[in-house]
């Protein structure tokens, strides 16, 4: 629950102690021109304060904690999307709580401490895919593994497999893969005719030629198996029992009627073409690294491109079809033995298809069908935390870890410790700037982090306001960027919300993930409930960031400002972030801390529990 | 030299000069690098993302060295530059595109 933070009648005498107390430790300690004084005194259990600090840029809080020990944080919000961003904020002790001159390591992971570089990042395990991923060590996921899941079992698509002179009446001109020049390849599976919610539906899988089974450029190439398992999970006959039920559930249709005589008629086929994307698996390049990418440390796991809506005559390198496009090396990769559905990087590809699908489903419902200008299109870190999302939602239905990097059955947040998925790298970097994308001394690693990043947030809204329901509206909004978030929240659950609050509640839900219920946390921050969101037929796992490695990063008082630039190289408070500070650990009595911060930061503190 | 000789170069002169700039203008308009107000964002899905100036009448799809300078330093930033069209918008994923020439002015 929210707390007012004026002080109560009941601890009005023990208030005015603490404001002569404050007044004192800032004209000695700080030095700072009489700041304004914000207090709060602490019922029990975990509480949240959104401190009253508009139009402040410097101000003391001063907190009784009680008899009981308690951790106190700030998460220190910058609504702003500029990104200038503001003045890096200032955090000083001035009674009580924690202090020190260093960026802080969590003691509850044994992690190593940041180091400015890209080595920093990322933990041992498997690739992170989609855009980038780090190849590091190709070691399969631990406990999911071995787990069976039912995609190749439920199957009795109809699969043919036809030769070249299936497409274009004999002549087939090789795909155009824009940067990637031309893909020659064979369809080597056509799902005709399957009934879904949107009419009847036609798959058809086409493979470069270059990766088929037998071609020996590859360092793992597609074979029969892996196309039928593919169409399996995306298309079959049945309802409710695919990605494309199931993601068009939530976002709509992919392609259908519509004005614009540039763009392709409705002809209810979808293209999936495997290749290998960026022609970043050769062999004979660099043998010493592995695949799905032999000359870098990520890999493109599939896109999603609107050129191919297009007519030819409008935009010469479109191949007029309804089309996503997925790495074929990455698909056949096994972790050592045969190959498996159930191998982690097949997994993460399946889950790719329901990403990329989102893409091409916001791409007509918003740009093409509401988008008030037609020139205006959908911002990225909005699009990208849809498609994390749709990864999300049918991440137990497909029986893949997704995102969240745990076991899809379990619902419930207490899984053992993992470094799967996009929570730990957000643990790694939780004051990455949500709006501003791929920005960075280094633009891969710091992509990794905005996908994180916006992960983070979408798993929150869709935890707190409503899941399937709300995303369908954030992406069928006429609205772009935070506009369409707030809206879709208005529409879903009748709140009127304001993007600032989502951040502060955010950040709050982050540090308080680790408990299951509570005021403070039922109030709009909860990302685990110990169990299963479900909503409308689709269901979100609980999420504890704790239990993954790393757990959240934060400062200490006296040491954002030198923790943020040796990380980032940033000099000031990035837009539509959170810097979370631990204040006090343990602590009982009164605590209390001056603040110097940018113009409109927010601070937020959060008191818990000193154990669940 | 009658009086209708004599204006006859002041006349042609007259003509050229009034229809010159005329003429210039119309085959330069396309290159004519004019003022472009808009806030910087990123759109489109990775790794097809381009920064763009939200206007009132549409995105500018940003080109050109101080392009990328843009989306590192002023995403968010109300920003004015100096730029040409080379590209007409052809519809949604595919805004005009602007080559831009000079960095005017950014607003936080």
């Amino acid at each position: 629950m929210e707390k007012d933070h004026l002080p109560s009648f009941a601890g009005l005498k023990f208030l005015v102690l603490i404001l002569v107390v404050a007044l004192a430790g800032c004209s000695r300690d700080s030095g700072l021109p009489d700041p304004d004084i914000i207090q709060s005194t602490v019922e029990s259990g975990n509480q949240v304060y959104r401190l009253e600090t508009t139009g402040l840029t410097e101000f003391s809080y001063t907190i009784n904690l009680g008899t009981a020990p308690r951790d106190l944080y700030y998460v220190i919000t910058n609504p702003g999307t500029a990104s200038s961003g503001v003045p890096l904020p200032v955090v000083e002790t001035v009674q009580g709580g924690v202090s020190g001159s260093v960026r802080s390591v969590n003691p509850d992971a044994a992690m190593p401490e940041r180091t400015a570089g890209a080595e920093g990042l990322t933990g041992p395990g498997r690739a992170l895919r989609d855009r980038v991923g780090v190849e590091e060590e190709l070691v399969p996921l631990d406990p999911v593994g071995s787990r069976e899941i039912s995609i190749v079992s439920r199957g009795t698509n109809t699969l043919d497999t036809i030769d070249d002179t299936a497409r274009d009446g004999g002549t087939i001109p090789p795909f155009n893969a824009g940067e990637d020049g031309l893909i020659d390849a064979t369809c080597r599976a056509v799902i005709p005719g399957v009934e879904t919610a949107f009419g009847t539906k036609n798959l058809s899988i086409w493979v470069a030629d270059d990766c088929w089974q037998g071609a020996d450029i590859k360092s793992f190439e597609i074979t029969e198996p892996m196309v039928t398992a593919m169409a399996n999970a995306f298309l079959r006959t049945g309802a409710d029992n695919d990605i494309y039920d199931w993601i068009t559930g939530i976002f709509g249709e992919e392609w259908g009627a519509h004005s614009n005589s540039y763009l392709i008629p409705d002809n209810d086929e979808i293209t999936i073409l495997l290749y290998d994307i960026s022609h970043d698996n050769d062999p004979r390049i660099d043998e010493d690294k592995s695949p799905p990418n032999n000359k870098q440390d990520w890999y493109i796991a599939g896109f999603f491109t609107p050129k191919d809506n297009y007519r030819a005559e409008v935009i010469p390198g479109s191949n007029e079809r309804i089309m996503f496009y997925i790495d074929a090396v990455a698909f056949a990769l096994t972790d050592g033995g045969p190959w498996a559905i159930t191998d982690s990087y097949p997994q993460d590809q399946i889950s790719t298809l329901s990403h990329e699908f989102q893409h091409m489903i916001m791409y007509y419902q918003k740009a093409v069908l509401l988008s008030k200008n037609i020139n205006s299109d959908e911002f990225t870190w909005l699009n990208e935390m849809s498609s994390l999302m749709a990864e999300d939602f049918v991440s137990d239905k497909l029986g893949i870890p997704g995102p969240r990097g745990v076991d899809p059955a379990d619902g419930t947040g207490i899984d053992v410790l993992t470094n799967g998925g996009r929570l730990a790298a957000f643990n790694s970097s939780p004051d990455e700037s949500l709006t501003k994308w791929g920005v960075g001394p280094a633009e891969d690693e710091s992509i990794l982090r905005d996908y994180a990043a916006a992960y983070s947030f979408g798993a929150f809204l869709g935890r707190n306001y409503g899941g399937a329901s709300l995303f369908q509206k954030i992406v069928q909004s006429p609205y772009t960027s935070e506009n369409a978030v707030i809206n879709a929240i208005h529409e879903t659950t009748g709140k009127t919300v304001t993007f600032p609050q989502l951040l502060q509640d955010w950040g709050a839900a982050v540090l308080l993930s680790d408990y299951t219920g509570g005021a403070a946390v039922e109030a709009g921050r909860q990302y685990n409930r110990g169990s299963w969101f479900t909503e409308n037929g689709y269901s979100l796992g609980s999420i504890d960031l704790y239990n993954y490695v790393p757990t959240p990063y934060y400062y200490l008082p006296n040491s954002i400002s030198s923790g943020i630039m040796e990380w980032y190289g940033y000099q000031t408070h990035q837009p539509t972030s959170n810097i979370y500070v631990l204040a006090a650990s343990g602590a009982t009595g009164i605590v209390q801390h001056n603040f110097t911060v940018g113009d409109g930061v927010k601070v937020t503190a959060v008191v818990k529990d000193a154990s669940p | 030299m009658t009086r209708q000789a004599r204006l006859r170069p002041w006349l042609l002169l007259f003509l050229l000069l009034t229809t010159l700039p005329a003429l210039a203008a119309l085959g330069a308009r396309e290159d004519r690098p004019g003022r472009f107000t808009g806030v910087a964002a990123v759109k489109g899905s990775e790794p097809f993302t381009r920064i763009v100036l939200v206007t009132d009448n549409g995105d500018l799809a940003l080109t050109g060295p101080l392009a990328e300078k843009i989306r590192q330093n002023f995403q968010g930033h109300r920003v004015t530059v100096k730029g040409t069209i080379e590209k007409a918008a052809l519809g949604p994923g595919f805004p005009a595109e602007l080559y831009v020439w000079e960095i005017i002015k950014t607003d936080p």
